[in-house]
């Protein structure tokens, strides 16, 4: 959808794109949003999506990220962004923002997430050993939809039938071109919430929820929107952003054969080639709002003025990394944005990584090779969060070992 | 060699740890507490990787004679 370009926008500051509906964002997006970037000035302006500048430099992104009393989180600075229910923390400026992620931050601690790790490891086995002796299957849906989530939904002590009706309306929120679709499905997910919310403050237990909704702020309880706010952001979170990741890495380790046998013969190096491929696989983006009118990089940003950032392809920006598009699993430090940059660094990051980790060991500890059982690029989808559209996998099951570890002491391990 | 980390740029990313878990400390919250430690010699790289992992440049390594 278009809108006018603002007076105070200098007309060679307006580049075409819209982060929903662009048809760069239909194949390998990555490639294609980055060679935009890569042809567009630092800081550009979009009439896509109700009209925002877009940052494409991952330089000005990171310092940007870092000020946030220039550019802030509160949609009283970006109304464009308002949401109801809101999203918290991360609409939040510090120091309500530091506060209200006190309350989950021990939980998504690397301690506090390595105690799921035994879980996380026992999951992904059961959800690949049922389609291991097919040889072949649907990875977005049959297993990236399933294996974060689930362990989301046991997290949160959420019914596990509801899993479909959430995604879907997440996925609705995120991708929709429409905002008011978007916005309808985020009221009808708050709906949701509400009433999960009523029951733990009736019976408190020891999942997620209960944690979120029972902190403290400069001393005093939620209110009901935080709480709601709060909620809705793990949903929003936890749905759907790890299900995209790994179908982008196994799609492209199904696609490159070689560097997948580097991990089966190199178990150790899946911790870096996780990395290597998130900073070219970027999943999810963020925005913020002007505070104050001001300069900034060679430009006049008015008051509320909206910024979209792209993590997607930060990654992929030549001067945070040298030879971007090269995938190196032996790169010393695999530089990206993809958790955000700052205080709002997102906080299922350890928990994104480890879950990510666990499931990879696992499928090389059973298929020795396997590839996408299709022609060309796949399709993929824009939106708050890209992800492929389906990624269609294969493998010899002949060459399989369904439950290695049945009949070893697997408390060894853990 | 003394670490000092800058509190209000940590953003909790881990990565210090993660690479160099022999040097860096992690509070409660995920978020390095190790600022003011001294790191014995036979350490010293492991504590240059864990810095030069920082997504957010907040740790930085000085020698003991130059330590405020």
């Amino acid at each position: 959808m278009s809108s006018p370009v603002p007076v105070h926008v200098p007309p060679d500051r307006v580049v075409e794109f819209d982060r929903f509906t662009s048809p760069v964002l239909q194949r390998c997006p990555h490639r294609g949003v980055a060679d935009l970037f890569k042809n567009s000035p630092d800081i550009f302006y979009t009439t896509g999506d109700r009209g925002h500048w877009v940052v494409a430099s991952a330089t000005l992104a990171r310092d940007m990220l870092r000020q946030t009393d220039k550019f802030s989180s509160d949609p009283v600075h970006n109304p464009a962004n308002a949401r109801k229910p809101p999203t918290l923390p991360n609409q939040a400026d510090p120091p309500l923002h530091t506060e209200l992620r006190r309350i989950i931050n021990p939980f998504f601690s690397p301690a506090g997430v390595q105690k799921l790790e035994h879980s996380v490891r026992q999951l992904a086995g059961e959800l690949i050993d049922e389609v291991i002796g097919r040889g072949h299957c649907e990875f977005l849906r049959e297993l990236a939809q399933r294996f974060p989530v689930q362990l989301f939904m046991r997290m949160t002590n959420a019914p596990m039938e509801d899993r479909e009706m959430l995604v879907a309306k997440v996925d609705r929120f995120t991708r929709a071109p429409d905002i008011q679709q978007r916005l309808a499905a985020l009221g009808e997910l708050g709906d949701y919430l509400k009433g999960m919310i009523a029951e733990r403050e009736r019976t408190p237990g020891d999942d997620l929820v209960s944690l979120a909704i029972h902190g403290t702020v400069h001393g005093r309880g939620l209110t009901d929107d935080e709480k709601l706010g709060m909620v809705n952001l793990l949903f929003l979170g936890g749905l759907d952003t790890v299900a995209a990741m790994l179908s982008f890495i196994m799609a492209y380790l199904g696609q490159h054969p070689a560097q997948y046998q580097r991990l089966v013969s190199d178990p150790e190096l899946i911790g870096n080639a996780i990395e290597e491929l998130m900073r070219v696989h970027g999943v999810a983006g963020m925005e913020r709002g002007v505070t104050a009118d001001m300069d900034y990089a060679g430009l006049s940003f008015k008051a509320k003025d909206r910024l979209v950032f792209l993590p997607h392809v930060y990654g992929l920006d030549e001067a945070l990394v040298d030879d971007p598009f090269r995938v190196d699993f032996d790169r010393p430090i695999s530089s990206h944005l993809v958790f955000g940059s700052g205080p709002h660094r997102c906080v299922g990051s350890h928990l994104a990584r480890l879950e990510m980790k666990v499931f990879i060991e696992e499928w090389v500890r059973r298929i020795p090779a396997f590839s996408v059982a299709a022609e060309g690029d796949l399709p993929t989808r824009g939106g708050l969060v890209w992800s492929p559209v389906a990624v269609p996998l294969e493998w010899p099951v002949a060459d399989t070992v369904a439950d290695p570890l049945a009949g070893q002491d697997q408390g060894a391990a853990a | 060699m003394k670490i000092i980390v800058d509190r209000q740029v940590c953003a909790g990313h881990a990565l210090c740890a993660a690479k160099a878990p022999d040097v860096y400390q992690l509070d409660e919250e995920g978020y390095c507490c190790s600022n003011g430690a001294t790191v014995p010699p036979h350490l010293h790289e492991q504590a240059r990787l864990g810095a030069r992992h920082c997504p957010e440049a907040a740790i930085l390594l000085v020698d003991d004679e130059d330590a405020p």
